[in-house]
């Protein structure tokens, strides 16, 4: 729960700020008429200052209206193979506290927790543009720069969106979480019309343990998965990022024995794949702000796209044991890898995905054409 | 000579004075003698402290346990390099410490490298980062039975063990 709310002039006239307000209850509200992040870092500011702001930001949080176009291609990663996602963001920030997570350094500059309370144009936005290109298929995920249901009980945006998207025939949602919120969700379980998918991001349990603060644990995810199985909707998995530690194949295996004992491998819609990649900047933030964290500590080099990555022999192995073990559990398991190199996938795969047709096909296969 | 020497010599500042100025007694010690040994520069000594810092906290080790590892102790107390061969071996064998997996991957591939050179008379490169899987060889040829000659020694090179070694270790099978 934030701790100081920043309501930002006209944003206060619109429902969702009211909402917002409403629930949270007793807590300091501070009136501004700039849009500026209140925790704005000075461009001098150094790893030290950001990582303390980095920290504060996390339980503050601003309502504003967003400004810009809300529908973006995922910004993919150069001479990588990219899954063609969309991206909306009704928000930005994330008051979860994973390790590695890329949101400290995208938004150190700026770390206050955003939530924008014009979302009534994001659904009119998504509607025009899906509707303007009947042809092309659009996956479009809301858990780009937050987690996708971690404010869910405060705007009650799901209850917008799912039934929009039931609507959308080219169109499929994706909510993207390490949390277990899924009441609203529950309660449209006649109206999501399986075009709405509901992932969580996985990962074996010394790393959920000791790496993702805050966040849902993988029983608490896995309930949450299941009833929302049960009310009929896919279930996407991202076991994204795959750590390298000790012991790491047990750690995978078991978790992966744990999710398929809790769901049912015909309920998956996808499954990405993707090892730990950062850029080198965010090194310093988290050597700081966890300083008993070993996971910067990996064996990783820095790549032509500027983040570092587990080099690629060992990459490469684990990507390879991952892609068996889901295949084991079901032949022609949905699996993807997300960012990786074309030389990935002829040497785990046996060969690039086609065009783009292999990664369309398991996205249209998985949602759009159930409908 | 003392770490005040060194710190005013090099006219060391910014992150590696803090550091400097905040090591424990023993850790000073250490530092102080590596110094003596190599004499590195203000960068350089940056350099190799970050490896030695990471290398601590991953293995839950103090600084000076780090540099009294044999590989660092004989590599600074060699006799015959000079200080700047042991600032070079001294990053080598502390890269190795911090990154053992991809050294060894590494070591794999300079080593089935070297067979190839030795049996074919071609040098066959992996990429520098090892990230891709495509292996090098280049030729200079100045006459066709020249060309004629490599056609048969790659015929060879691509059944022998240490070829399929390199594709292998690249692939992380
Ligand atoms: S849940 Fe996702 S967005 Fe939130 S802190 Fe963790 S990695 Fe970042």
């Amino acid at each position: 729960m934030p701790e100081r709310v920043f309501v930002v002039g006209d944003a206060a006239e619109d429902v969702v700020a009211q909402r917002v307000l409403s629930r949270l209850g007793a807590v300091e509200v501070v009136n501004l008429d700039s849009d500026d992040d209140p925790l704005r870092a000075p461009s001098g500011a150094g790893a030290g200052e950001e990582s303390s702001h980095i920290s504060l930001g996390k339980r503050w949080l601003m309502l504003k209206r967003y400004r810009g176009k809300w529908l973006k291609g995922c910004p993919g990663t150069l001479g990588h193979v990219c899954c063609n996602l969309w991206v909306v963001n009704p928000g930005e920030g994330c008051p979860l506290d994973c390790t590695y997570c890329a949101l400290q350094h995208y938004f150190r500059r700026n770390p206050t927790l955003k939530l924008f309370t014009n979302t009534g144009e994001m659904l009119k936005e998504i509607e025009q543009r899906t509707s303007a290109e009947p042809r092309r298929r659009f996956r479009i995920c809301t858990g780009e720069l937050t987690d996708s249901l971690v404010f869910d009980h405060l705007t009650d945006l799901s209850l917008e969106l799912v039934p929009l998207f039931a609507r959308l025939p080219n169109a499929v949602l994706e909510f993207k979480t390490k949390d277990c919120e899924v009441d609203n969700l529950l309660t449209l379980r006649h109206e999501h019309g399986g075009k709405t998918v509901v992932s969580w991001s996985v990962n074996a349990p010394e790393v959920v343990e000791q790496d993702e603060a805050l966040t849902a644990s993988l029983e608490q995810r896995m309930n949450a998965a299941a009833l929302v199985a049960e009310a009929g909707y896919r279930v996407g998995l991202h076991f994204d990022p795959l750590v390298f530690y000790p012991g790491w194949k047990e750690g995978y295996c078991a978790t992966i024995r744990y999710i398929f004992s809790r769901i049912d491998a015909e309920n998956i819609a996808w499954i990405s794949i993707a090892p730990l990649r950062y850029h080198p900047e965010q090194q310093e933030i988290m050597l700081r702000r966890f300083p008993e964290s070993r996971l910067p500590l990996v064996e990783n080099f820095l790549a032509k796209d500027n983040k570092l990555r587990i080099f690629q022999p060992l990459r490469f192995e684990m990507l390879r044991f991952i892609w068996k073990e889901l295949h084991a559990v079901r032949a022609g398991m949905p699996v993807y890898m997300c960012m990786e190199s074309p030389a990935a996938w002829r040497s785990i795969v046996g060969g690039p995905p086609l065009a783009g047709t292999e990664l369309a096909e398991i996205f249209s296969r998985s949602a759009c054409c159930r409908v | 000579m003392e770490i005040e020497d060194y710190i005013a010599e090099k006219h060391v500042g910014g992150s590696l004075l803090s550091i400097l100025r905040r090591l424990e007694a023993q850790d000073s010690r250490s530092v102080c003698a590596l110094i003596e040994a190599i004499n590195p520069s203000a960068n350089t000594l940056r350099g190799l402290l970050d490896l030695v810092y990471e290398i601590c906290r991953r293995d839950a080790r103090k600084l000076h346990e780090v540099l009294a590892l044999p590989v660092v102790h004989d590599v600074v107390r060699h006799e015959k390099l000079s200080r700047k061969e042991k600032q070079k071996a001294l990053r080598i064998e502390l890269e190795a410490l911090r990154y053992p997996q991809m050294n060894s991957v590494r070591c794999k591939i300079n080593a089935a490298q070297q067979e190839l050179l030795r049996q074919f008379g071609l040098r066959v490169e992996a990429p520098k980062d090892l990230e891709g899987d495509t292996l090098t060889v280049r030729l200079s040829v100045r006459s066709l039975n020249e060309f004629a000659d490599y056609a048969e020694k790659l015929k060879l090179l691509s059944r022998h063990p240490a070829a399929g070694e390199m594709f292998k270790l690249l692939r992380g099978e």
